[in-house]
């Protein structure tokens, strides 16, 4: 089994850290981003399986991002859980009619987190079309 | 204020004054004249009487002088025959002639004696007469007068002293004569005096009268009274007054005169008469003091009356002219104090105007005017009088002011005719700047009829509120943005803390062993307390500033408890407490926001499981409530309880009970707040009872679904044509696709947003009910239009669902498809309850008679509420 790529788009050095040694325990390949502009190009770059966006990027916040990913075509499918300290009532409506596929309030449960994930990677096979 | 005119004159009470005066002066002075006419009138009238009393005095007088007179003068003559009868028989005897004499003086008792005298003068005959003596008139006046003048009759001598009988004397004389006609001598009749004097003593002329006899020379003979000690009274004496002087050169014989040179000094009103023959002068006179006695004290009666009068004006007058000044003052003080009330009116900012029942402007105050005049409009207080207020107004207002201007006329309209109390108003006028004004009206107090209206400039006090509210919200903004900017900064440090607490406790950082592992499990458990405050931080700002969503759905009971008990029951296995569950599953769904059902229902389990030591239960059960249309949830405890006096402010904020068990987590007491603000808000109710030592139970209601109370407000409008309902159902497919929702809704949730948008809220109404299989997601719609509308309806759907890159992936399809409602009529008199109920039975019918796949997850059957 290719064990997936996450991309995660977060700009707490901390939390990044927590993220790798959580995703990489569960054989999952990372790669990060710490802001909005990093994480298109990484993106466009390491094609990711998933993406784990944190909203509140410096420099431009995670809906900029949302909004670029959507343009790009190999990039427009990739399924994407955003994460966000903020309220979720506010934000979620947002995120899904911008792409997301789950919305993920700060902190979160680990475990759930990890279903989630899972759940989405198995969703997307066989990745389909616009 | 003008115009009440003012009817007072210039200085009118001067003029009063003046002409009082006046008035008075002229009827004192003619009241002094009148009496002083009346006066001299009447003096004259008392003169007259005294001078004819004097008049008839000296006239009565004058004939019993006359008479007493002529008697004595026949005795003379008699006497005087006797002689010469006596000489013709050559001599007299004196015997007879003394006899003679005697009887004669017998008859005539005035007479004292009767003498004789021989033409040698030498008295022969007489009373007492001593021969010795050899008297003789030979040398007396009349007795001369006689002698020489054959022709003259009586004599009357002036008052003669007599030696024998040593008294006054008047004597009466005649000649005789012998048979040759030669003067043979004359006789005598003495009168005394004193015989006169009592004659004039039988009249009475009042104390200060005056009778008086003198003799041809105006020698006094007689006074009565007599006057003594003064020569003027001694006999003879020819003083007469300067007046009598006069008169008698002027040659009168009879006069009445007055005069005040008298002898004793007493002015007297005097007549005298001049006696024919004899030419004695009779004269009777009243003293003035007797005579003007009456008059005096007439006098004295009109002074007095007329001081009286004089007195009397002087009082009225001053008694008026009091008046005078007190209604001066009074008209001061009215003047004054209506000119102070029209001041304060005047200096009110606010315009008010009286008007009248008819709505005619009575008076306005200045602040009116000024306000007129400002606004470009010339208008004085005058002008204002008699209009119309309320077209006033109309032109006040621009066409875009309509609303207003119709309001105000029709409540000053009412207000007027008495079907109002009162009238408020506040309004805005667009003028170069916006402002804003009150307006009251009040009925007018007071015997007129009619009403007060005052004007305020509130702008101010608008602006103020205004900026109040804009601070207000501002703040709630801030308050909102700060918590949400707190919350967004409190989380993720705690993302941080939590991951590498977990991440220790999983051992991905190397085993822990047995007391490092429990300390991250303390750690956790704090983070995890951490987490609840900050949510329910935010819940409750949330729940304040009006941004708490509860969106109400068909809910049913029993999903909602078993999802709640799912959730505790591994911190209550942990903790030794037992969890269960009683509802059924036929109870009829609620109608409340599932979220928050859930979320309460975890407050209170929590809570439950936290105040309950090991061993003990927590239960939950579900039953209809015995208030109809609602369903009660109870969740029970065997816990410490909760002291009575706490009870009620259990569900305040920030309360916190003081717990037994240390170790339980403590929270930031705002967990029963949130739950009795999002029950109360979904039209429930929240209670507890409990007993120290025993436990607690908290009783939650909520409303039962109704589908007539959701269709209700849609047939009020009563714009729903019968014949054309449907029951549209949109069928979500997702192929494949395991049933996910979410944390919160996900698709489905997306979906109802997405329909929600599509239709119209008058006509449309989107049931709560839905069903989701793993074949997809079922929505209800109660569709009323006609074909033309449900197909417009569908396409906008599609549309709709094509743009949503939530729904449109994945390969989901949407299916739509409409079941016509069999028409129903809404009968005449139906009440909206009735009309909804029989709207939703066929409703449900329709849904029912959907053939709806079977879902294989959930057990749930989402029933439809009646």
């Amino acid at each position: 089994m290719s064990s997936k790529k996450l991309l995660v788009v977060e700009d707490d050095a901390d939390v990044r850290l927590g993220y790798r040694v959580l995703l990489r325990a569960h054989d999952y390949q990372t790669c990060f981003a710490e802001d909005a502009a990093l994480a298109l190009s990484v993106a466009r770059k390491e094609l990711p399986d998933l993406i784990i966006l944190d909203l509140g990027l410096p420099a431009g916040d995670g809906f900029v991002v949302l909004e670029r990913l959507a343009n790009v075509a190999e990039l427009r499918s990739i399924p994407v859980i955003v994460v966000s300290a903020r309220d979720h009532r506010i934000n979620e409506d947002r995120a899904l009619k911008a792409g997301a596929r789950a919305y993920v309030q700060k902190p979160w449960d680990d475990d759930a987190l990890l279903a989630l994930i899972r759940h989405l990677l198995s969703q997307g096979q066989p990745l389909l079309g616009p | 204020m003008s115009p009440v005119p003012d009817v007072t004159g210039v200085n009118p009470s001067r003029r009063i004054r003046r002409a009082l005066v006046i008035g008075l002066i002229l009827a004192n002075s003619l009241v002094l004249v009148l009496a002083a006419n009346s006066l001299f009138l009447s003096r004259q009238h008392y003169v007259q009487r005294a001078e004819m009393s004097t008049q008839n005095i000296a006239h009565a007088l004058e004939q019993n002088l006359a008479g007493t007179i002529a008697r004595i003068d026949l005795a003379l003559q008699t006497v005087v025959d006797e002689l010469q009868q006596q000489l013709r028989l050559d001599t007299i005897d004196e015997a007879s002639m003394s006899a003679f004499l005697l009887l004669q003086e017998q008859r005539t008792p005035e007479v004292e004696a009767f003498r004789v005298a021989r033409a040698d003068g030498l008295v022969v005959l007489g009373k007492g007469l001593d021969k010795s003596a050899r008297a003789s008139y030979a040398d007396r006046d009349y007795f001369v007068s006689l002698r020489d003048h054959p022709d003259a009759g009586l004599q009357v001598s002036r008052p003669l002293f007599g030696r024998v009988s040593q008294r006054y004397f008047i004597g009466f004389v005649r000649r005789y004569v012998h048979p040759d006609g030669s003067f043979a001598g004359v006789v005598v009749a003495a009168i005394p005096v004193d015989y006169f004097a009592s004659v004039l003593s039988q009249f009475d002329l009042g104390p200060n009268g005056l009778l008086v006899l003198r003799d041809a020379d105006n020698g006094l003979i007689a006074r009565v009274p007599p006057l003594v000690g003064l020569p003027a009274g001694q006999i003879g004496n020819k003083t007469v007054s300067r007046e009598f002087q006069q008169l008698l050169e002027s040659g009168a014989t009879t006069e009445t005169y007055f005069t005040a040179g008298t002898a004793d000094g007493v002015s007297r009103t005097l007549t005298f008469s001049r006696l024919k023959g004899s030419e004695m002068l009779v004269i009777a006179a009243m003293g003035e003091p007797d005579y003007l006695s009456g008059w005096a004290s007439e006098r004295y009666r009109t002074i007095a009356m007329g001081l009286g009068f004089l007195l009397l004006s002087f009082s009225l007058g001053v008694f008026l002219f009091r008046l005078i000044g007190q209604a001066e003052r009074d008209e001061r003080k009215v003047r004054e104090s209506k000119s102070f009330v029209e001041g304060v009116v005047d200096s009110l900012t606010e315009t008010i105007a009286v008007i009248d029942a008819s709505g005619r402007v009575i008076t306005a105050n200045k602040a009116w005017t000024d306000f007129a005049a400002k606004d470009g409009k010339k208008i004085s207080a005058e002008d204002l009088v008699g209009t119309d207020y309320l077209e006033l107004w109309a032109k006040v207002f621009t066409p875009a002011e309509a609303a207003t201007a119709s309001a105000l006329t029709a409540g000053i309209e009412e207000l007027l005719a008495g079907t109002r109390k009162d009238l408020s108003l506040v309004y805005e006028c667009r003028s170069a700047a916006p402002r804003w004004f009150l307006l009251s009206v009040v009925p007018l107090r007071g015997s007129t009829r009619g009403a007060v209206a005052v004007h305020q400039n509130i702008t101010e006090r608008k602006v103020a509120e205004q900026e109040r509210e804009t601070l207000r919200e501002d703040e709630l903004r801030f308050k909102d943005e700060f918590l949400s900017h707190v919350s967004h900064e409190l989380r993720s440090p705690l993302t941080a803390i939590k991951q590498f607490s977990s991440i220790l406790i999983r051992g991905l950082a190397g085993m822990l062993n047995e007391e490092q592992e429990q300390y991250q499990r303390i750690v956790l458990k704090n983070v995890h307390q951490l987490q609840a405050m900050i949510d329910d931080l935010l819940e409750v700002t949330r729940l304040e500033t009006g941004k708490a969503t509860i969106e109400p759905s068909c809910v049913s009971a029993q999903s909602v408890v078993v999802d709640a008990v799912q959730t505790l029951e591994l911190t209550a296995a942990a903790k030794g407490v037992t969890v269960s569950s009683e509802v059924a599953i036929d109870l009829p769904p609620l109608y409340a926001d599932p979220i928050r059902v859930l979320q309460i229902l975890i407050i209170l389990l929590d809570n439950a499981v936290k105040f309950t030591p090991a061993g003990g239960s927590v239960r939950i059960r579900g039953r209809l409530a015995d208030e109809p249309g609602f369903l009660l949830l109870e969740v029970s405890d065997t816990g410490s309880g909760i002291a009575p006096e706490l009870l009620e402010k259990l569900f305040e904020r920030l309360f916190q009970a003081a717990e037994q068990n240390k170790s339980s987590r403590k929270g930031l007491g705002l967990g029963l707040f949130i739950c009795k603000e999002l029950v109360t808000r979904q039209g429930g109710t929240i209670r507890v009872e409990s007993t120290v030592g025993s436990g607690s139970t908290f009783a939650l209601t909520f409303p039962l679904f109704s589908m007539s109370r959701l269709l209700a407000p849609l047939i009020k409008h009563g714009r729903w044509p019968a014949e054309s309902a449907a029951l549209l159902t949109v069928n979500l497919w997702l192929p494949g696709e395991a049933h996910f929702t979410g944390p919160n809704g996900g698709p489905p949730h997306e979906a109802r947003k997405l329909l929600e948008k599509c239709l119209l809220p008058d006509l449309d109404l989107l049931l709560p009910n839905r069903w989701s299989t793993t074949e997809g997601e079922f929505f209800f719609i109660a569709v009323f239009a006609d074909d033309k509308g449900r197909s417009t309806l569908s396409r906008r759907i599609r549309e709709q669902f094509q743009d949503s890159r939530v729904l449109n992936s994945g390969g989901r399809t949407l299916s739509l498809s409409y079941s016509i409602l069999p028409a129903f009529a809404r009968e005449v008199g139906s009440s909206t309850e009735e009309a909804a109920a029989e709207m939703a039975r066929h409703l449900e019918s329709a849904v029912r008679s959907q053939s709806l796949p079977k879902d294989r997850h959930h057990e749930q059957q989402e029933t439809i509420g009646s």
